[in-house]
């Protein structure tokens, strides 16, 4: 007696099944492994070595910062300082500005002052809208 | 997939500084190196320890193959100036003047506390 056999039939399409399921695992990897880096801070453009430029002392102001944060204002030719909070550049640089359009921001820092403070005042030269910022350190 | 930056580098433990006027520097990843002060001075560039006046011998062949290239110093806020300063000195050196000093943003209210 004839034995009927059954063929298996193979089929030929790739079995998509399980696409979904890689598909997400690679979402929820990408998704936790994803680091949206932002840089952040003060820019500043540094002046090129051995490029110094005889300024005005009239079209500067000085503000010397001393190790306990405290600023020492200081414009051009005149020998009159105040010490001023940090908190106040801001108020000052403003309004010698709006005098003088001209006028550099030189931030003289003590060798020894935290850069914190370096920073807070950089912030507030910053705030005031001055784009002519000068870096230096204090010489002792 | 196409946002995924693998980082190349360890943060460094600092305090960083706070600053209001912190602003979004617009610049391409690969254009941004940072130079890493922590609050022993030490400074790292790229996870490697460099001494002060290797700085400038380190930035510059990176600066000679991209001319865009920003300088992000990311510095201690209780390092003394003189380091930052040494720093600042050692990248004119080697013509990458474009820098940042990397702060992170404060609000008003913070800042009035300080």
């Amino acid at each position: 007696m004839a034995v009927l056999q059954r063929k298996e039939r193979v089929s030929d399409e790739i079995p998509t099944a399980s696409m979904a399921d890689i598909a997400f695992l690679l979402l929820v990897f990408f998704l936790t492994t994803t680091v949206f880096n932002e840089e952040k801070g003060l820019p500043i453009v540094l002046p090129e070595e051995a490029e110094e430029q005889d300024v005005s002392a009239k079209n500067i102001i000085f503000f010397i910062l001393r190790p306990d944060g405290s600023v020492i204002v200081r414009r051009g030719e005149r020998v009159l300082e105040q010490v001023v909070p940090f908190t106040q550049i801001e108020i000052i640089l403003r309004s010698d500005m709006a005098a003088n359009e001209n006028l550099i921001a030189a931030v003289k820092t003590d060798p020894f002052a935290p850069y914190k403070h370096m920073i807070n005042v950089l912030d507030e030269v910053k705030l005031s809208g001055a784009d002519r910022i000068s870096l230096q350190m204090l010489e002792e | 997939m196409d946002s995924t930056v693998f980082r190349k580098e360890r943060d460094q433990p600092i305090d960083w500084a706070n600053a209001e006027a912190t602003e979004k520097i617009d610049e391409k990843r690969k254009n941004i190196v940072h130079v890493w002060v922590d609050r022993e001075g030490t400074v790292f560039i790229n996870d490697q320890i460099v001494p002060y006046e290797s700085i400038a011998g380190v930035i510059r062949p990176l600066y000679t193959e991209n001319r865009n290239l920003v300088v992000a110093i990311r510095g201690d806020r209780e390092v003394p100036y003189n380091q930052i300063n040494t720093i600042t000195e050692q990248l004119q050196a080697s013509g990458a003047v474009r820098v940042t000093f990397a702060t992170r943003i404060e609000q008003q209210v913070q800042r009035a506390r300080r």
